[in-house]
């Protein structure tokens, strides 16, 4: 039985917050660590959907996403920096930097969590 | 740019010593300030005070960071993604961490609010919502504040609202307890298990509960 499964209450309410901290999830949701320690081959699964064979986990790592925005922050970070990454514009960072230029990052709508 | 590594050939040489190693250690430390440079550019909006330089500086510390942790935890790496993808999560974790903490570097233990008095409000409350599950929800909630309140101790009760009510970073949290990460995950897991146990010495039935909180 999942937690995060539960489409039952506000992420934001104080009750369901408290809820959620003495019942965080059942044996087949994953936790913040478990999801930290494939992010990065969920992530590149996501970039290169053609490329990379989806595991069944990534579904999990989906639904934890959608709950837990510490994780999601994580997430859209490392995506963001993959995505430079295969620009082959990481290595100029320090000239958006230096010049104050907003990364040429948009999300792009055929992918989703 | 250096020239791209497999993930074997990052390992072997990480793993190695002398010049073999030193180069991949600055090749490693030149991606992770890369990419922590790309995530602090990312949260300028956070960072409107900072110059260039002090940016610059900080992205420097977490690569510098992140590349300690990195050789820690080598023998922990699968090869299931690209290694430098597998390293950047680690600079971005520490720079995320970082950020939140400085977030709430100012914020007292003292605001935080373990539990509303009055009468406890339901879980979920949508227009398709059963009034006679609201109302057990409700008595659920109140006796889980009640027990949260009278039954964990200070330091339990501490780390549970604040961290997983108030959204404090487990480091922060240890910082204020004046422990480490690892205690106040401890004080988290006794926490649950005492809540729990309490729940259930009161008579409530932990699947039934789950089942009352199931699919709003």
């Amino acid at each position: 039985m999942c937690l995060m499964d539960r489409p039952s209450g506000d992420p934001q309410d104080e009750s369901y917050l408290l809820f959620k901290a003495i019942f965080p999830m059942g044996a087949e949701c994953l936790s913040c660590e478990e999801v930290f320690d494939m992010i990065a081959a969920y992530v590149e699964q996501h970039i290169e959907r053609e490329a990379l064979v989806a595991r069944p986990v990534f579904e999990m790592i989906s639904e934890h996403l959608g709950q837990c925005s510490g994780c999601m922050e994580v997430f859209k970070s490392l995506r963001d920096i993959y995505r430079l990454e295969k620009a082959g514009l990481l290595a100029d960072m320090e000239d958006f930097l230096n010049t104050n230029t907003p990364l040429p990052l948009t999300d792009n709508p055929s992918e989703s969590t | 740019m250096p020239e791209e590594r497999s993930n074997n050939a990052w390992l072997t040489d990480l793993q190695s010593s002398g010049e073999v190693q030193g180069a991949a250690l600055v090749d490693l430390r030149r991606y992770l300030l890369q990419a922590a440079l790309a995530y602090l550019l990312g949260k300028r909006g956070d960072l409107k005070n900072m110059a260039p330089e002090e940016i610059r500086d900080l992205a420097e510390d977490f690569a510098q960071e992140a590349l300690i942790v990195i050789q820690q935890k080598l023998n922990t790496f699968r090869g299931d993604s690209k290694f430098t993808t597998w390293a950047y999560r680690i600079v971005l974790n520490l720079a995320a961490s970082e950020l939140r903490r400085r977030r709430w570097r100012n914020v007292s233990l003292d605001s935080l609010t373990p539990a509303q008095e009055g009468p406890a409000t339901p879980v979920t409350q949508t227009p398709q919502s059963d009034p006679e599950q609201d109302t057990q929800r409700a008595m659920v909630m109140s006796a889980m504040k009640k027990v949260i309140e009278e039954k964990l101790t200070e330091r339990q009760r501490q780390a549970l609202v604040g961290v997983k009510v108030e959204g404090l970073p487990v480091s922060e949290m240890a910082q204020r307890l004046k422990t480490n990460s690892n205690n106040v995950y401890k004080l988290l897991f006794d926490a649950r298990q005492k809540v729990r146990a309490e729940l259930e010495k009161e008579g409530w039935n932990m699947p039934a509960v789950l089942n009352l909180f199931e699919g709003g």
